[in-house]
């Protein structure tokens, strides 16, 4: 398990090591992959305490969330809608819910079902 | 809670994505601190500009210097006298004293037209003698008066109703004249022949005619100040170190 803690170390580091930062016009985008991207790994880990677990469906799901989330931005960007607050509150809510599911495991307390 | 070797793999590369992200992230946000962006000409005139003030109060710091060790040392009598040489500079420089000085004499008078149809009303306003004092005070004049009302720090220039009143008295119409005393009458003449007001009150119609004297009479300020957030503090040793 502590494997891929180790490799978030070594991408913070790895993203402050190199100098590559993007522009403030582009850090609305990048936010909403960040919280795309963890929502699909809380869903990840969730599933693998479910021992539901598919290789391919995580995989998939991180890029396809991350894309989804970027390009709903930029086209609430373009219409003027805040359209990523749509994505906020559908990844945050399920956020919360992964991580309440994975507390239960964690912690064995009874589950709600 | 065993992982598999491959999803451990995926796990991992997904952390170390997000990890990546978080760290450019954070990264490109705080990028905005304010940035210099004066050159180091304007930054040489600022120095210039901070060394100037700096001189200036050094120059007023010795003279109180002075001023003080003259009081601390002398006998009474002197000290009385220097307190009053001190009260008088203080009045004058707050304009309590009328002043005989060489300076200008700027008389605003309505712009002349050759075509009757074509003539203009003039139009003075507060803003204009305003930004006029602004800029004698600028060229070096040591004391102002419009139309013999004296301009001291306190003067205020506005409208009340639809008159312009200067220390609270109705100024008259035009054509009235701009009293300036100056060290340097002649420095301060040719200021004023190329200066933005001259342009800005020909804007509303009103010429100035310039007249250099060696004597101009200046009258004191007559009104009381009110000064909002001064007072005297009433002590004995007042004056004691």
């Amino acid at each position: 398990m502590w494997v891929p803690f180790l490799f978030l170390l070594i991408g913070v580091g790895l993203g402050l090591l190199t100098d590559f930062s993007i522009p403030e016009l582009y850090s609305n985008y990048l936010s909403i992959a960040i919280l795309a991207a963890m929502d699909t790994l809380f869903g990840g880990i969730r599933a693998h305490l479910e021992k539901k677990f598919n290789q391919q469906i995580f995989i998939s799901g991180f890029f396809f969330n991350i894309s989804l989330a970027v390009v709903l931005t930029f086209i609430g960007q373009q219409l003027g809608v805040d359209l990523y607050l749509a994505a906020i509150f559908a990844f945050g809510l399920r956020l919360f819910k992964n991580i309440s599911i994975i507390r239960r495991y964690i912690f064995r307390l009874p589950n709600k079902k | 809670m065993k992982m598999h070797r491959s999803q451990k793999i995926v796990f991992s590369i997904a952390t170390l994505l997000i990890g990546a992200m978080l760290a450019v992230y954070f990264k490109s946000t705080p990028e905005q601190p304010i940035r210099e962006t004066r050159d180091m000409w304007e930054i040489r005139m600022q120095l210039q500009n901070e060394q100037n003030t700096q001189q200036v109060l050094q120059n007023e710091l010795n003279e109180l210097k002075a001023i003080q060790s003259q009081y601390q040392s002398a006998s009474e009598h002197v000290q009385v006298e220097v307190l009053n040489e001190s009260m008088e500079r203080l009045r004058e420089k707050a304009g309590l004293v009328e002043i005989t000085d060489p300076g200008v004499v700027i008389n605003l008078i309505p712009m002349k037209f050759d075509d009757e149809d074509e003539a203009v009303e003039p139009e003075l306003t507060p803003e204009l003698l305003n930004r006029l004092i602004n800029e004698l005070n600028a060229y070096g004049a040591k004391h102002i008066a419009i139309e013999n009302e004296r301009q001291t720090n306190m003067t205020a220039i506005r409208y009340v109703g639809d008159r312009i009143h200067i220390n609270q008295r109705p100024l008259a119409d035009l054509p009235l004249s701009v009293k300036v005393a100056s060290d340097d009458p002649d420095r301060l003449l040719s200021y004023i022949e190329v200066s933005q007001s001259r342009d800005e009150f020909a804007m509303h119609y009103i010429q100035f005619k310039l007249e250099k004297k060696s004597n101009i009479e200046i009258p004191a300020f007559d009104g009381t100040f009110q000064l909002q957030h001064i007072e005297v503090i009433e002590e004995d040793e007042a004056g004691v170190d």
